[in-house]
């Protein structure tokens, strides 16, 4: 018994002497990260309105991103001080002192009031990637579809990852779906009815012009821009046949990758090297996903979630660092719920985790934060369908919007100028 | 006109059977090509395997390319045909319905100034994109059996709505069932 005591508190001092005191690490799961402390306490401002508004959206964004807790300066292992202002522009001039007084930076910058919120956010991302050692999320967007409860029809729309600032993008009174963020662009493409038809468009937000990329007879969809940007992989019905096409941005020449006569072929995503596509086909019945190399085309990797007894699998979409995430059911779990994996020829190292509650709802059509850490997807209820932020290391999932209506379909960005 | 109304009722009768008759809880395993992948298989660059049409080197042997028509600007015909309905996650066409593509066929050849479009829909259950791609299918299905009864591709165009329109705004079987369905719609120029 002395000999387990022993242990325990060798154990407890070893923890104690190593990890960073005031750092919280939450307890109840074991892989969920640990906080950092943080204190705004010896923060001035100049009592407007603005400044109060970008600290809110600061501390905010810190807590979204789950690196962060705000504590007294007693117990923070990380003080800000110094000064915010917002008349007339929004300039901060902070310190930030941590490791015990040992590290310490500056950050200031002055934008239009305009920017507020901009600016708060890229000030959280700034602190997140130096403190947390981590991407952050807040200057990124998600684009969404939405039907307001008054609406016949879906529309594209637009939020701040922390489900502010809410825009409606197309006003088309037809159906539009699979909204896509092009890589490193302030443009997106989604697919569209208007014509009567489904076509691709590309949507330039800096420039609100749209382009129709993909008319094609019959069905365009679901299109997604190459990591390098010179194709894009799309799901055509051209040949009397649903199936998976690559276009070049360059000349608009078509390759086809499938040739199903009587299986049908969906949701294309791109791995972060460009080298690989998953996508959805159902040529054993149900829908399954399958990775397939582009060096080799047609050639499938035998590692998709079909490997691990799902019965279905669908939706999937790549991380930056290589994971897979999609929606599945199991035999043991009738509903969808959001699953990730590291697709490698070794499958048993590598089986699918649930990051989704169980809960008595479905949860669909996942896409990843640049963090690699967080995922949104839709929430499926009752037939209501809401957004939803899933935290893959376990902190709650959080509701994106407080909006009456029905919203699907996001697509979190990268981190995009604007 | 004549002819008209005795397929129009033909296809009211059939169709009260084929609602009755559709399945519509269990997934049907879809069938043709094994693996989904056609020819080219084993790893084999497809470009380099069988004959390739020339005028579009995406097409390959067995492909009945869609016509490119503009409905838009073409006559409706006011022809009430009654959709073919599907069972759940499945393109193939269920037995039942299969009279009712026959009497399609029969119409269309009998009417040779007519072009059609079916439109694909699926219910609300499974992933949004999915269910887009499904709903092509499903048009697909009936044009596919159009083309082998006689009728000339450049005439049938498919279109999908996926999960978007349903006939019967309802979250339960019985509105499900009126979902999954292929609409026919006919014009002339």
């Amino acid at each position: 018994m002395k000999k387990i005591f022993s242990l325990i508190f060798v154990y407890v001092f070893a923890l104690a002497l190593f990890s960073n005191a005031a750092d919280i690490t939450i307890t109840g799961k074991a892989d969920r990260g640990v906080k950092r402390s943080i204190s705004f306490a010896n923060v001035r401002t100049d009592a407007s309105h603005g400044a109060t508004e970008f600290l809110k959206v600061l501390k905010n964004d810190l807590a979204l991103s789950v690196w962060f807790v705000e504590t007294a300066p007693s117990s923070a292992s990380i003080l800000i001080s110094g000064d915010v202002r917002a008349s007339g522009n929004v300039s901060y001039n902070l310190q930030a002192s941590w490791l015990a007084g040992t590290r310490s930076q500056n950050f200031y910058k002055t934008a239009s009031l305009d920017r507020l919120r901009i600016t708060a956010h890229d000030l959280s991302d700034k602190f997140t990637q130096t403190f947390a050692e981590n991407p952050g999320m807040a200057s990124t967007r998600i684009l969404f579809i939405g039907r307001k409860a008054s609406s016949k029809n879906p529309d594209v729309y637009v939020c701040d990852s922390d489900g502010q600032s809410v825009m409606q993008i197309t006003r088309e009174g037809k159906i539009c779906l699979s909204p896509n963020w092009i890589p490193n662009e302030n443009a997106f493409m989604y697919t569209s009815w208007l014509t009567g038809s489904p076509v691709v468009y590309k949507v330039d937000l800096n420039t609100n012009s749209r382009n129709a990329i993909s008319s094609d007879p019959g069905m365009n969809q679901g299109a997604v821009q190459s990591p390098n940007k010179d194709w894009l992989a799309l799901v055509l019905s051209r040949s009397g046949g649903v199936d998976l096409y690559l276009k070049s941005t360059k000349d608009n020449g078509l390759k086809r990758l499938t040739k199903s006569k009587k299986c049908n072929e969906s949701s294309p995503a791109w791995s972060p090297d460009g080298k690989s596509l998953a996508f959805v086909d159902d040529s054993r019945g149900a829908p399954q996903i399958k990775i397939m190399t582009l060096q080799q085309l047609f050639a499938e990797i035998k590692v998709g979630p079909a490997v691990y007894g799902f019965k279905e699998s669908v939706a999937p979409e790549w991380s930056d660092d290589g994971r897979v995430v999609f929606c599945g059911k199991t035999s043991s779990h009738n509903q969808y719920g959001i699953y990730v994996m590291k697709p490698t020829a070794n499958a048993k190292a590598n089986s699918p985790t649930l990051v989704s509650p169980i809960d008595n709802a479905d949860y669909e059509d996942p896409s990843w934060a640049p963090d690699n850490r967080h995922i949104v997807c839709t929430r499926i209820l009752n037939f209501k369908r809401q957004l939803v932020v899933l935290d893959t290391l376990g902190d709650p999932p959080r509701v994106l919007l407080n909006l009456a209506g029905d919203w699907y379909l996001p697509a979190w960005s990268d981190k995009i100028n604007r | 006109m004549e002819m008209l109304k005795k397929y129009a009722s033909i296809v009211m009768l059939l169709t009260v059977g084929a609602v009755m008759f559709t399945g519509c809880g269990g997934k049907t395993t879809n069938t043709g090509s094994q693996d989904g992948y056609g020819d080219g298989v084993d790893g084999v660059d497809p470009y380099g395997v069988g004959s390739t049409n020339l005028d579009d080197p995406t097409l390959v042997d067995g492909d009945m390319p869609l016509a490119d028509i503009d409905f838009k600007n073409l006559n409706p015909v006011d022809i009430a045909f009654t959709p073919v309905y599907f069972g759940y996650n499945t393109f193939t066409i269920p037995p039942a319905e299969m009279e009712k593509v026959n009497a399609l066929a029969d119409l269309m050849i009998a009417e040779q100034s007519f072009l059609l479009l079916i439109t694909g829909h699926c219910d609300e259950r499974g992933t949004v994109e999915y269910n887009v791609s499904l709903g092509e299918y499903r048009a697909q299905a009936i044009r596919d059996i159009l083309i082998q009864l006689g009728v000339a591709p450049e005439r049938i165009q498919t279109l999908s709505m996926g999960e978007e329109m349903p006939a019967d705004p309802g979250h339960n079987e019985a509105a499900w069932k009126l979902n999954r369905r292929g609409e026919l719609s006919f014009f002339t120029r």
